[in-house]
C-alpha cells in the first residue's frame, strides 16, 4: 500500500517534468538553422502545397524561416510565432489546424467514430452472449469440423483449429 | 493514326454500353445468346482498348507532337524507355492505361471463370463494363457535347468545364505541329516511379473482380461463399498490386524527394491507402465467413467500401481536387467523377439493404474469447485507421466548404491519431493466430501467451535499460508518456507468436514424419500457403515496424551552412557521431536538357574515416525545375542520408541537410517479406481448392 503510494507520489512529478522539458521555448541568441527548422516544421508552405517551410526550397520559405529566426533570436516560443505566422496569414499555414472552433472535429470527429464503433461492437458481443445457446448441428462439412456446428464442442475440441489434423491428413495421403 | 486510336476508342466506349445493357436484359429475360452477346463485346472492348495504348504507345515512340498529349508528356530529348512510360506520364494517358488494365482483367475472368459461374457472369460484365464505359467516356471526348445544352441553360461555367475535357482526349490533335515536346515531369524519370503507377492501377483495378462478383452475388441471392471462392486469389493479387505500388512510392519518395521521409500523409498517398486498409479488413474477415459462416453482410460493406475506396482515390489522384505535390494531372473531371462514385455507392447500398434476409448469418459468435472476435476488433481498427485517413484527407474541403475556413492537415495529425492505432494493430495481429476460432479457454489462452508475453516485456525492459528513452506523445494531448520501447516489445510479443506457429506445425510434420526441420517447413509452407503465406506477411509487417517506429522516434536530423574545409556533425541515437567535411562542388556531366552539380563530403563516424558522399543537384532547364538528390550510406542500423540544400559563389559555401534514419531498411527488407508473403498465399495449390470446393460442395445454393 505505501509503496503504491509512493509510486503514484512520483508518477505525477514526473509528467510535470516531461511536459514541462517537451514544451519550454529554446532560447537562444543567435538560433542554428536546426532550432528554426523546428519551428519551420509545423508551418505549411504558403505558395506551395503538401510540403512544410523547413523542408521547402521556395524563396518565400526561406524568408519564413530568416522571419523565425529573428522570432527565436528575441526569444518567442514556439507557440508563440506559430501564433504569429497564423494571425497574419491564416490559419492555413499551421501543419495541423489549431483546436478552436470549427477545427475541434478535426481530432475530435476520430474519437467519437472510434468510441461509436467500440459501443457498437460490444452491443453486438453482448447480444451474442445472451442469444447464445446449444442449437442446430446444420451440417458438417468435410475436414471444416468447426464451421456449421454451434456451441457443443469441448474447450479441447475447439482449441484444435484444423490445421494440425490436416497435417496429419497429408501424411495420410502420402504414405 | 492518331484517328485510329480514337475510332477504336469510340467503338469501345460504344461496346462498352452495349455490353452492359445486353448482359442485364440478357440475363432478365433469360436469353443465353444475348448474354453471349455481351461477353463477346466485352472482350472487344479489351481488344479495342489495347489497340488504342498500342497506337498511342506508336505515337509516343514516333514522337508526333501534333498529337497534344505526346507534345504535353515526351520531347525528342527522352529515351525511348521514358517515352514509353510517358503513357501514364499525365492524365489522358493514364486514364487510358487505367481503363486498359480493367478491361484486361475484365476479359481475364470471363474466360477464366464463364464455365463455373455462368449464374452470375452477367451481372460480372455488367458491372466491369459500366465503370469502362465511365472511364472511357471521360477521355473520349463526348462530354464536351453535353456543353452547348450546358450552355444554353445558362450553367456557363459547368459548360466551360465539359467543353475543356476535350483536352483529355488522349488522341487529340493540335492545329500545328509543334517542334518539339514539354518532356515529362522530371521527378518522373525514376525507375521507381516508372513503375509504381502501374503497379498502382493494376491495384486498383483487380478489386473490380471481387466487386464486381459481390454485386452479382447480391442481385442472384447466391449470397453464400461462392462469390468468395471465387475471387480470393483476385482480392490477394489486387492486394499484392496494391502493397507493391505504395512500398515503391514509398521508396521513390525516400530516394528522390529528399526530405529524409517515406511517407507524407500527403492526399494522393492517402488515397492508395484507404482501399489497402478496407482491402486488408476485407481479406481478413473473408475468412470468418468461409470457416463459420459469419459476418456476410460485413463482407459485402466492406467490398463495396474498397471498390468505392478505389474509385475515389482515382478520383482524388486524377480530378486536383485536393491539391497536394501529385498535381500532375487536373482537370475538371471532378464533379462527373463525384456523381458517378455517389452513384454506384448509393446502388450498392441499396442493394445491400434489400438483400439483408439472404446474408443471414449460419453461426453466432460463441465467445468473447475467440478468434472471431479478434478479427471483429481488428477490422474496427482497420476501420478506425482508415476513417481518421480519410477525414485527415478531406478535413480541408470539408472546412472550406462547411465553415468557408481554410485549414490544412499534415502529417502530425496522422502521425500522432493512426501511430496508436497501428501499434494496437500489430499487437491484436500477435494475439489473433492464438486465438482458437470459436472458443477459447482462459487458462489455455494463458499459457499460449506467456512466452510472447514474457519476451515482450523483456525486450521493451531492456531497450529502456540500455538507454532507448523515448516517448510518444499521447494522441491528441501534448503529453509525452508513451515509452517507445513498449512498441518495440509489442514486435517482439507478434514476432514471437508468429515464429511459435511455425515452429509448432514443423514440429509436428517432423515428429510424424521424421522429415528434417528444413524440409518440415518447406512442405509446411506448400501444403498450407495461405496460412503460413499469411505468417510470412505478419513477420514482414513487423520487420516494417521495427523501421517505421525507428524513423518516427529516433530520427536525427541536422542543417548546417559550411565553407570548403569546414564540418558538422550528426549524432545517430543508435552508433554515435558522424562527423561530414565539405570538400568541394563541382558540376557533373549530365543529359542536354539537365544542369548538375555534386558536393562531395567526407564521413567519419566516431573519428573513423568511412568514405565520401556525393549528394547532387539536378536542375532540368526546359521545365525550370529543381531536384535534389540524396546521397546515402546504408546499413542494417541506420542509413545516413545527406542532401545539398543551396550553394553561394560557385561552390565556396553551400548549405546541407543530414539525416539519420535508425533501421530504415528494415522496412524494405520487411516490404519484400510482406510481397513474398502474399505470393505464397496467392499461388495457385490444387490441393486447397479441392478441398475448399469439398466442404463448400452441399452449400452451393439454387439461382433464385
Amino acid at each position: 500500500m505505501n509503496k503504491k503510494r509512493r509510486y503514484f507520489g512520483w508518477l505525477v512529478p514526473c509528467i510535470i517534468l516531461t511536459v514541462t522539458v517537451a514544451a519550454s521555448p529554446v532560447f537562444a541568441q543567435q538560433p542554428t538553422a536546426d532550432e528554426i527548422n523546428a519551428v519551420a516544421k509545423n508551418l505549411s508552405c504558403p505558395t506551395c502545397t503538401g510540403i512544410n517551410v523547413a523542408d521547402c526550397p521556395t524563396e518565400t520559405c526561406a524568408q519564413w524561416r530568416a522571419k523565425i529566426g529573428e522570432l527565436l533570436a528575441e526569444g518567442k516560443s514556439e507557440q508563440e510565432i506559430l501564433d504569429y505566422f497564423a494571425a497574419r496569414y491564416g490559419d492555413h499555414v499551421l501543419q495541423v489546424p489549431p483546436k478552436r472552433g470549427f477545427f475541434v472535429l478535426v481530432w475530435a470527429l476520430p474519437v467519437i467514430a472510434l468510441l461509436f464503433g467500440l459501443a457498437w461492437l460490444a452491443y453486438l458481443m453482448r447480444g451474442w452472449a445472451i442469444r447464445r445457446a446449444p442449437v442446430t448441428v446444420e451440417s458438417v462439412h468435410g475436414d471444416q469440423a468447426p464451421r456449421g456446428v454451434s456451441g457443443q464442442l469441448s474447450d479441447d475440441a475447439s482449441l484444435e483449429d484444423g490445421y494440425l489434423k490436416r497435417v496429419q491428413q497429408d501424411l495420410e495421403k502420402l504414405s | 493514326m492518331a484517328n485510329i486510336g480514337y475510332v477504336a476508342l469510340l467503338l469501345a466506349l460504344v461496346l462498352a454500353l452495349y455490353a452492359t445493357v445486353a448482359a442485364l436484359v440478357g440475363a432478365r429475360r433469360r436469353m443465353p445468346e444475348l448474354v453471349m452477346s455481351a461477353r463477346n463485346a466485352a472482350l472487344t472492348v479489351t481488344g479495342l482498348l489495347t489497340l488504342s495504348v498500342v497506337i498511342l504507345e506508336y505515337l509516343l515512340i514516333l514522337g508526333d507532337f501534333r498529337t497534344l498529349y505526346v507534345a504535353e508528356v515526351s520531347n525528342r530529348a527522352m529515351p525511348v524507355f521514358f517515352k514509353m512510360t510517358a503513357l501514364w506520364g499525365s492524365q489522358a494517358g493514364s486514364l487510358l492505361f487505367w481503363s486498359w488494365l480493367m478491361s484486361l482483367f475484365g476479359g481475364a475472368v470471363l474466360l477464366r471463370k464463364w464455365g463455373k459461374m455462368r449464374t452470375l457472369m452477367p451481372y460480372v460484365i455488367a458491372v466491369t463494363q459500366i465503370t469502362l464505359f465511365f472511364f472511357i467516356s471521360l477521355i473520349s471526348g463526348i462530354w464536351t457535347l453535353l456543353a452547348v445544352p450546358l450552355e444554353a441553360l445558362g450553367l456557363t461555367s459547368g459548360a466551360q468545364l465539359l467543353a475543356d475535357m476535350v483536352n483529355i482526349n488522349p488522341f487529340h490533335q493540335l492545329g500545328f505541329t509543334p517542334a518539339d515536346g514539354n518532356g515529362l515531369n522530371p521527378l518522373l524519370r525514376h525507375w521507381g516511379m516508372i513503375i509504381h503507377p502501374p503497379m498502382l492501377y493494376l491495384g486498383f483495378v483487380s478489386f473490380v473482380i471481387p466487386y464486381a462478383f459481390a454485386i452479382a452475388a447480391l442481385v442472384t441471392r447466391q449470397t453464400g461463399d461462392l462469390w468468395i471462392r471465387a475471387t480470393r486469389r483476385w482480392t490477394l493479387v489486387a492486394w499484392l498490386f496494391l502493397s507493391m505500388g505504395l512500398l515503391l512510392g514509398g521508396w521513390w519518395a525516400y530516394g528522390v524527394l529528399g526530405w529524409g521521409g517515406y511517407w507524407a500523409w500527403d492526399p494522393v498517398e492517402n488515397a492508395a491507402l484507404m482501399p489497402w486498409l478496407t482491402g486488408t479488413a476485407f481479406l481478413h474477415s473473408v475468412m470468418i465467413q468461409e470457416k463459420r459462416g459469419m459476418f456476410k453482410v460485413w463482407n459485402m460493406a466492406l467490398i463495396i467500401m474498397t471498390y468505392s475506396l478505389v474509385i475515389f482515390g482515382t478520383f482524388l489522384t486524377r480530378s486536383g481536387v485536393i491539391s497536394s505535390v501529385h498535381t500532375f494531372a487536373q482537370s475538371g473531371i471532378g464533379p462527373l467523377f463525384l456523381i458517378f462514385i455517389g452513384l454506384m455507392f448509393i446502388y450498392s447500398v441499396i442493394l445491400l439493404f434489400e438483400r439483408l434476409d439472404s446474408l443471414k448469418s449460419e453461426n453466432e459468435l460463441d465467445s468473447l474469447l475467440s478468434r472471431e472476435s479478434i478479427f471483429l476488433l481488428q477490422n474496427l481498427l482497420f476501420l478506425a485507421v482508415f476513417f481518421v485517413t480519410f477525414w485527415g484527407t478531406i478535413f480541408p474541403v470539408v472546412s472550406e466548404l462547411v465553415a468557408r475556413q481554410k485549414a490544412i492537415v499534415g502529417p502530425p495529425f496522422f502521425n500522432q491519431v493512426n501511430g496508436p492505432l497501428l501499434a494496437a494493430l500489430v499487437v491484436l495481429m500477435g494475439i489473433a493466430p492464438l486465438m482458437p476460432w470459436r472458443r477459447a479457454s482462459v487458462q489455455k489462452l494463458v499459457r499460449l501467451l506467456l512466452w510472447p508475453v514474457v519476451v515482450g516485456l523483456g525486450v521493451t525492459a531492456a531497450l529502456f535499460a540500455l538507454g532507448l528513452r523515448n516517448f510518444a506523445i499521447l494522441p491528441g494531448t501534448q503529453l509525452r508518456v508513451l515509452p517507445v520501447s513498449l512498441f518495440y516489445g509489442f514486435a517482439a510479443f507478434t514476432a514471437v507468436v508468429t515464429l511459435l506457429e511455425y515452429w509448432r506445425g514443423t514440429r509436428a510434420r517432423h515428429r510424424s514424419t521424421g522429415e528434417g526441420y528444413l524440409r518440415a517447413l518447406w512442405t509446411l509452407l506448400g501444403r498450407n500457403r495461405r496460412r503460413y503465406g499469411g505468417y510470412l506477411i505478419h513477420i514482414g509487417v513487423i520487420m516494417m515496424a521495427l523501421g517505421v517506429i525507428g524513423t518516427n522516434f529516433f530520427q536525427s536530423e541536422t542543417q548546417r551552412n559550411l565553407a570548403v574545409g569546414e564540418s558538422f556533425t550528426i549524432t545517430s541515437t543508435l552508433t554515435g557521431d558522424y562527423t561530414l567535411t565539405y570538400e568541394g562542388l563541382r558540376s557533373l556531366p549530365a543529359p542536354d536538357d539537365v544542369s548538375r552539380t555534386g558536393a562531395t563530403l567526407s564521413v567519419s563516424r566516431n573519428g573513423r574515416n568511412i568514405g565520401e558522399l556525393h549528394p547532387t543537384h539536378d536542375f532540368f532547364i526546359p521545365q525550370e525545375q529543381p531536384m535534389t538528390i540524396p546521397a546515402m550510406r546504408y546499413s542494417l542500423i541506420e542509413d545516413l542520408y545527406v542532401i545539398v540544400a543551396g550553394w553561394e559563389d560557385g561552390g565556396a559555401t553551400a548549405t546541407f541537410k543530414a539525416f539519420v534514419n535508425p533501421l530504415v531498411n528494415w522496412l524494405w527488407i520487411g516490404g519484400f517479406i510482406f510481397i513474398l508473403g502474399t505470393a505464397v498465399a496467392a499461388w495457385p495449390d490444387p490441393a486447397e481448392d479441392r478441398r475448399l470446393a469439398l466442404a463448400s460442395a452441399p452449400r452451393r445454393t439454387v439461382p433464385a
